[in-house]
């Protein structure tokens, strides 16, 4: 089984090399011959990914200890689950995820830009080609990149080290495959964007299929960075769940700028502008995603997230300049064809404001990034061996991330091309007017905080614009259809889901800012020492320390404690905190363990204990708030559902549409916006 | 020039110097720098410093509760100490074990105690099973 897995690596990269060949012969020569045979190369490439992962599917599931993968990420008693999940717990098999998803994809995309637009189509298959190419070869030849190793002396080990504790959780099961798929989502737009400009296609023949792998991978990026933040906080035990290390920083650029991208599409879609920027911004999103997984697996940064593997340094350096050298010189070469035919009329019109976001969008990117890599360039201009620790990201995030929310709130307001402000005054008394009132409750109840006044007033602001362009739609759509006010609520959504979807999208966002607005602002933090019986207050709460529990299992010694929670003196749950403790690789885990609420999380861990449990010592923690990040989370799942889900009429029946018009179809879209930064 | 251009090149400055304003005040607030035990000790007392060495054996004291103490030495020279003060969650990976490296973030106060906000204990990936 190894040797047949290796084998179809090699023969990934070989067929990767060869496709590429053909592709490029096919270019010069313009033999649709040729053009074929590199489609079916990228045929043969998924099928040999398909292949592998199989592979190393079964290898796990039958814990096949010869591998040395499976010897290192899994045991007997772990869970059939967390076997599978095993595949992408380590650095090889990770990588081969990416290949699986990339080859996948890729087939996919080919498949669909034939169809939508066939001059563009044998450049996107190169370029799909040479990108899974670079991540087949370094399954093959990186040092510690191939899941098909196996185990060093011959002996197959009756059983293997076991999964990290830590990871076997269900956020670990999503939170990778997630990133992945938004990291490789994003590298179509980009193999698409070239092909089109290549082939001088017009920009309306390949941007529908630019818009919907944008979309899918902006939609699992997002899905990707909360489920990272949701495990990060229950598993981790610190009561933060986004710390500004690199490697999630990694993560949070390509978002925001791949948010930035959906923006642009909108605007060239209705309106034949921003194409410049939506082919900058899918290249500079591709190549963040690059640098993220570079990143991640380089150890250059420093993380408890990153796989180290150095071998890794020259072969991104490389594959990066290459992108960044190619991606110029194509931009370069198509300037005719990258200028918009229009121009911003008015500084007040909904173009200017989507122009705004994104270069908000795009300048907070920017400052991350410098974060992320000051370190290097300090420690190369000066010598000095400097970090900038989280009070670098909020001073610098945290303002920008407010003008966000305000252009949130006023983009919807404002009319398109500037023109017709009449409503502009009436709409804006009837959304700012929520906003003061709760600035003023919020100010009456003593909150002084400049930051976190702003961030719920404009949040207020936000959210009532959104309610009034829902509100105003549903009512004209209950007049013009004549139906019943359900009935022409979903026909409202569902006619027109691009710009509803986004606009729940926007509602998901606001709400996770308010979340962790409150969570950073009204954070309190309890020590205690607790004999059995006695309790502690934590804000309005109070946790009574009933006992604890010493158990032994297989693998670990276990010492779990038992609090009972009371609100306002009545009792309203239990929390168990635990602590473990593994001998074979003497690791120790403190088990948090949270009572929660809407308003907020008590957030228990226990440091310590003596003599068996007489007394405990124990930090508690009210998180305000952060329910609301999963709750936010969950409405902008919703909301990219309802703007992703595909046309009502079947493919063949849009094409036979298309055809008898003799153009594309037409797209039924207004304004998806979406996003706002962490 | 026309005046569109001139807008443009107004707001690109304007939105520049802005940017580049909360970066300066965000890298003053946000840089932490790092030192050897001896490096900190020949400084003096500052604020928000990095600092990494090894651990003496037999000097930590309060694991299990929310304030621990230890001693480290230089890595090159054992007889430069600095005494470690921390309050809050001990990390699980912090090991009571002589010679293992320590980083900690925090200030070295007047007196040579060193104030940590921030722990961490060097070891093997938790991601990477150990090589």
């Amino acid at each position: 089984m190894n040797d047949l897995g290796y084998l179809c690596l090699i023969l990934t990269t070989i067929v990767c090399f060869v496709g590429l060949g053909l592709g490029l012969a096919a270019l010069s020569s313009r033999r649709r011959g040729l053009t074929r045979a590199a489609v079916a190369a990228v045929y043969a490439v998924a099928a040999l990914a398909v292949i592998a992962s199989i592979v190393l599917v079964v290898l796990l599931v039958t814990r096949d200890f010869s591998n040395h993968y499976v010897y290192t990420y899994t045991s007997q008693s772990l869970s059939l689950a967390y076997t599978v999940s095993a595949f992408w717990a380590g650095n090889a098999g990770s990588l081969l995820l990416w290949l699986l998803l990339m080859a996948v994809f890729s087939l996919v995309a080919v498949r669909q830009i034939r169809r939508e637009d066939p001059p563009s189509a044998p450049y996107a298959t190169v370029i799909l080609l040479a990108i899974t190419a670079f991540f087949s070869l370094l399954t093959v030849f990186g040092n510690d990149s191939n899941p098909f190793v196996r185990v060093p002396g011959g002996v197959v080990p009756a059983d293997g080290q076991g999964m990290n504790p830590m990871l076997q959780h269900p956020g670990m099961v999503i939170h990778p495959v997630a990133l992945y798929l938004g990291y490789v989502g994003l590298a179509i737009p980009f193999a698409l964007v070239m092909g089109g400009l290549l082939a001088r296609s017009p920009s309306t023949a390949w941007l529908p299929a630019v818009r919907r792998w944008a979309l899918v991978g902006w939609f699992f990026l997002a899905i990707g960075n909360l489920v990272g933040a949701w495990w990060a906080y229950v598993t981790l035990g610190w009561g933060g769940y986004w710390a500004w290390d690199p490697v999630e920083n990694a993560s949070l650029m390509p978002w925001l700028t791949a948010t930035a991208l959906v923006h642009s599409v909108v605007m060239q879609r209705r309106r034949q502008m921003f194409l410049v920027w939506t082919v900058i911004l899918v290249t500079v999103t591709f190549l963040l995603t690059i640098f993220g997984t570079f990143l991640t697996r380089s150890g250059i940064a420093t993380s408890v997230h990153a796989f180290a593997d150095n071998t890794f340094i020259p072969w991104f350096t490389f594959f990066l300049l290459l992108a960044v050298i190619f991606s110029a010189a194509v931009m370069v070469s198509r300037r005719p064809e990258l200028r918009s035919e229009k121009r911003l009329d008015d500084p007040l019109s909904r173009e200017s404001a989507f122009l705004y976001t994104n270069l908000v969008l795009v300048v907070i990117t920017f400052v991350v990034l410098w974060g992320v890599l000051f370190p290097t360039i300090a420690g190369g201009l000066r010598g000095a061996k400097v970090e900038l620790n989280p009070n670098f990201f909020t001073v610098v995030t945290v303002p920008l991330t407010l003008i966000l929310m305000f252009l949130a709130g006023l983009c919807p307001l404002l009319p398109w091309r500037g023109k017709n402000r009449s409503r502009l005054v009436k709409d804006a008394i009837w959304t700012a007017a929520p906003a003061v009132v709760v600035l003023v409750v919020l100010l009456a109840l003593g909150l002084r905080k400049p930051y976190t006044l702003l961030s719920f007033t404009l949040a207020t602001f936000a959210v009532a614009s959104i309610a009034l362009q829902y509100g105003r739609g549903w009512r004209n759509r209950h007049k013009a259809s004549g139906t019943g006010w359900l009935r022409a609520f979903g026909g409202m959504v569902w006619g027109n889901r691009s710009r509803y979807g986004g606009f729940l999208v926007h509602l998901g966002v606001i709400i996770v800012l308010v979340g962790i607005t409150g969570s950073y602002a009204f954070k309190q933090i309890v020590d205690g020492d607790l004999s059995k019986g006695s309790s502690l207050d934590v804000g309005r709460f109070e946790l009574t320390y009933d006992g604890l529990a010493l158990e032994q299992a297989v693998d670990k010694q276990m010492a779990r404690a038992t609090f009972t929670v009371s609100h306002d003196g009545r009792v309203v749950g239990q929390v168990y905190p635990v602590k473990e403790y593994y001998p074979a690789s003497d690791q120790t885990w403190t088990r948090v363990d949270l009572y929660s609420t809407l308003a907020g999380d008590v957030y228990v861990s226990l440091l310590g204990y003596t003599d068996a449990g007489s007394s405990v010592t124990i930090r508690a923690e009210i998180n305000p708030l952060v329910g609301w990040l999963w709750i936010g989370g969950g409405i902008l799942v919703v909301g990219g559902l309802i703007t992703l889900w595909p046309a009502r009429r079947s493919r063949a029946g849009q094409r036979k549409v298309a055809q008898a018009a003799g153009s594309k179809p037409v797209s039924t879209g207004a304004s998806a916006k979406a996003g706002a930064g962490e | 020039m026309s005046s569109r251009a001139i807008k443009i090149l107004v707001g690109a400055v304007v939105i520049a110097v802005a940017v580049g304003a909360l970066v300066w005040v965000g890298v003053g607030r946000g840089s932490v720098y790092y030192y050897t035990v001896s490096e900190l000790l020949a400084k003096g007392p500052t604020q928000q410093a990095r600092v990494s060495g090894e651990l003496v054996g037999g000097s930590v004291e309060g694991l299990g509760t929310t304030t621990l103490k230890f001693v480290l030495h230089d890595r090159d020279r054992s007889d430069q100490t600095i005494s470690i003060v921390y309050n809050g969650v001990i990390p699980d990976s912090f090991k009571d074990q002589a010679d293992s490296e320590v980083v900690a973030d925090g200030d070295l106060v007047a007196g040579g105690s060193f104030i940590a906000t921030v722990l961490i204990p060097k070891c093997p990936s938790k991601y990477e099973a150990a090589k």
